[in-house]
């Protein structure tokens, strides 16, 4: 029992020794050991290690792969565009020891990168076209109305690259720049355009352009419908009066054979004795013309008449 | 007085027995309890436990209660990997819920949303990703940069999910994003996303991208809509017109038609009436062949009968009367033809 408080300080100095000498490495870290400042050691495997204790020290770092995502940039292309534009990368650690010397921890890495990035995409960004940066493939635009399709004010651009080969420019440009791993114990592993739009101030000429391809669209449409309802008018038109011309046509020509056919059928009729068909159609005039409240004024000698007068058979003639 | 403080100090470095005793019990009971804690640990339906024992990956766990070396010996870390998390780019919802709230976009709401079509228009396009942890261990030890996990992850889901959308929709034609292409955009953002995230290893599967509100931007929403109305407009001239055709041909020929069976009918009207009087002369004719003279006389007086019958004033004045015809009243409103050879004045 005399012996108690030697063991509890016994214990507790194991412990502190303990803490001392033995650290960790999880999955997510590698670690540099240090003595006196100088580096000593490097593990990156995760599991239980042992190192002089007080004499050396364990640095963290992240072994994981880390975001890079930069401030979103005006940047001029080679066709003279002011863009405003937004990439990101991804970079690790690959030279825990390098790494430490040169940047210390994460903050100091991320410096480097900003520099290394910001001029490898100015420099690509300034040595392409804006279509580069935009596009991905020549694929014949497609829209949802023939006339947008073939409107021929609007300009194309074709691309030589494509948007995913200048984000591996990007990522060559800043590799070229300077030996990461060597100097620095970093990689850039990606880098992608995140955003890119045009700056603040040419944003209204856009809209403008906009506006006026949709106008000239708008209008091309109310004259082609102009066009059109006036083609069928026309034709209507044109199919109307010939029917019509038809009409008469074929209406006059059944009347004027029918009028030929009875006149025809009254001459062959008539025809065959002419006088007679005259004092007929006399008598049938009479009787049709002279009607009720008309006077007249007869005359005795007349075949009708002639009784009046006298009895005998008169000369044979006709009235 | 020092005294007192002495004894104080005497009795913490040297307590009695029992004292000795029970602070002895309660250093235990406080070691045990942290003990049990950390030993005993469970996981929640929707988890997995990643399990590091001095640092290293040595198992993951399933859901339930299980049990550990305590710290410092043994980690774990509970990972939902059933969950699916929903991340909205170019707005954000306040309250979901059959009356949805939405916030009012922010300066990086429109930022997000605002992107550059193939013809280097401009769009506003508003979506969602929804993803899953398809693996614990690499979701979280993977991607590093931000003290908590989930916003390391989540970081670089959205960076990505925003270069694949503006990729697609850069290729293509505004109309693209705005109408017939959405449905293809958004399938081919899930493939291209996965393949991206794929190629980071992070342990994330995609489970839907949705476009949602696609828009050109508010100024120049007046031209776009007018070029839907043109359209249309001319759909309704055009039908029209042909409205008009329809109605107006059929009618003519109609007409034609009618006009033509009506001439027909004068035709067989007057033929038919002629061939009628025809065969009536040629009748009479025929009898009147066979007794010429007195037929005619016949008829003759027959017609005279019925017509003076028919006749209201009748003047018979004899030949050998003269002077008779100039002293007639011939007012215009009474016609006085003069018949036979009279009329001489």
């Amino acid at each position: 029992m005399k012996a108690l408080p030697v063991i509890i300080v016994l214990i507790v100095l194991a412990v502190i020794l303990l803490k001392a000498s033995a650290y960790t490495v999880n999955e997510a870290e590698q670690v540099i050991i240090t003595q006196f400042g100088d580096p000593k050691n490097t593990v990156t495997d995760p599991g239980l290690y042992f190192k002089t204790p007080f004499i050396q020290k364990v640095h963290r770092l992240e072994k994981r792969y880390l975001p890079w995502d930069g401030e979103p940039e005006n940047m001029v292309t080679k066709d003279k565009k002011s863009i405003f534009i937004d990439v990101w990368a991804r970079w690790r650690i690959v030279d825990p020891l390098r790494f430490y010397q040169a940047c210390r921890n994460i903050r100091g890495g991320q410096k480097i990168l900003d520099d290394l990035l910001d001029s490898g995409v100015r420099d690509v960004v300034a040595a392409h076209n804006l279509i580069e940066c935009v596009r991905d493939s020549n694929e014949p635009l497609r829209y949802e109305t023939e006339e947008l399709e073939t409107d021929r004010d609007r300009a194309v651009e074709r691309i030589e690259i494509g948007r995913s080969e200048l984000e591996r420019r990007m990522l060559a440009s800043v590799r070229a720049a300077a030996d990461l791993k060597a100097i620095y114990g970093m990689e850039v592993t990606d880098v992608h355009i995140k955003r890119v739009n045009y700056v603040e101030n040419v944003r209204n000429r856009v809209y403008e352009r906009m506006q006026s391809e949709r106008t000239r669209i708008a209008k091309l449409f109310q004259s082609e419908a102009e066009e059109e309802a006036n083609r069928i008018l026309g034709n209507t038109r044109k199919e109307l009066d010939e029917i019509l011309g038809d009409k008469e046509q074929k209406s006059a020509e059944i009347r004027g054979a029918a009028d030929a056919e009875v006149t025809a059928i009254y001459a062959a009729a008539h025809g065959q004795d002419p006088e007679f068909f005259q004092f007929l159609r006399q008598l049938e005039a009479y009787k049709a013309a002279l009607r009720s409240g008309t006077r007249l004024v007869l005359s005795t000698d007349n075949a009708f008449l002639n009784r009046l007068r006298e009895a005998e058979a008169p000369a044979p003639a006709q009235p | 007085m020092s005294g007192e403080f002495e004894q104080a100090i005497l009795f913490f470095m040297y307590p009695g027995r029992r004292y000795r005793r029970l602070l002895v019990l309660a250093v235990v009971v406080v070691v045990g309890l942290f003990l049990v804690s950390s030993v005993f640990y469970s996981i929640g339906p929707e988890e997995e436990g990643v399990l590091l024992r001095f640092g290293r990956h040595v198992a993951s766990t399933e859901p339930g209660l299980h049990n550990k070396f305590p710290w410092p010996i043994d980690q774990v870390y509970p990972v939902p990997v059933q969950r699916v998390i929903p991340l909205e780019f170019g707005f954000r919802t306040l309250e979901a819920g059959r009356k949805t709230r939405y916030a009012n976009p922010t300066r990086e709401d429109q930022m997000i949303a605002e992107m550059l079509s193939g013809d280097l228009n401009l769009a506003h396009v508003e979506w969602i990703v929804q993803y899953r942890i398809s693996d614990a261990f690499k979701f979280l030890f993977r991607l590093g940069g931000e003290p908590r996990q989930a916003d390391a992850v989540e970081n670089t889901i959205r960076a990505a999910a925003e270069t694949v959308v503006r990729r697609l929709v850069g290729d293509g034609s505004v109309d693209e994003v705005l109408t017939f292409g959405r449905d293809r955009i958004a399938g081919d953002a899930k493939k291209q996303l996965q393949a991206m995230l794929d190629g980071f290893d992070c342990g994330v599967a995609i489970v839907a991208v949705k476009l949602q509100s696609v828009a050109p931007p508010e100024q120049v929403k007046d031209a776009f809509d007018s070029v839907n109305r043109a359209r249309q407009n001319k759909e309704r001239v055009i039908n029209e017109a042909k409205g008009q055709r329809n109605e107006l041909v059929p009618r003519a020929r109609g007409e034609r038609d009618r006009a033509v069976l009506e001439a027909e009918g004068y035709r067989e009207l007057v033929v038919r009436a002629a061939q009628g009087r025809a065969t009536a002369f040629l009748a009479q004719l025929a009898e009147y062949q066979k007794a010429p003279e007195v037929t005619r006389m016949r008829l003759y007086l027959e017609a005279m009968e019925e017509l003076l019958g028919r006749v209201d004033e009748k003047l018979i004045i004899d030949e050998s009367v003269r002077g008779l015809v100039p002293l007639l009243d011939l007012s215009p409103d009474r016609s006085a033809p003069v018949a036979g050879k009279g009329g001489r004045p």
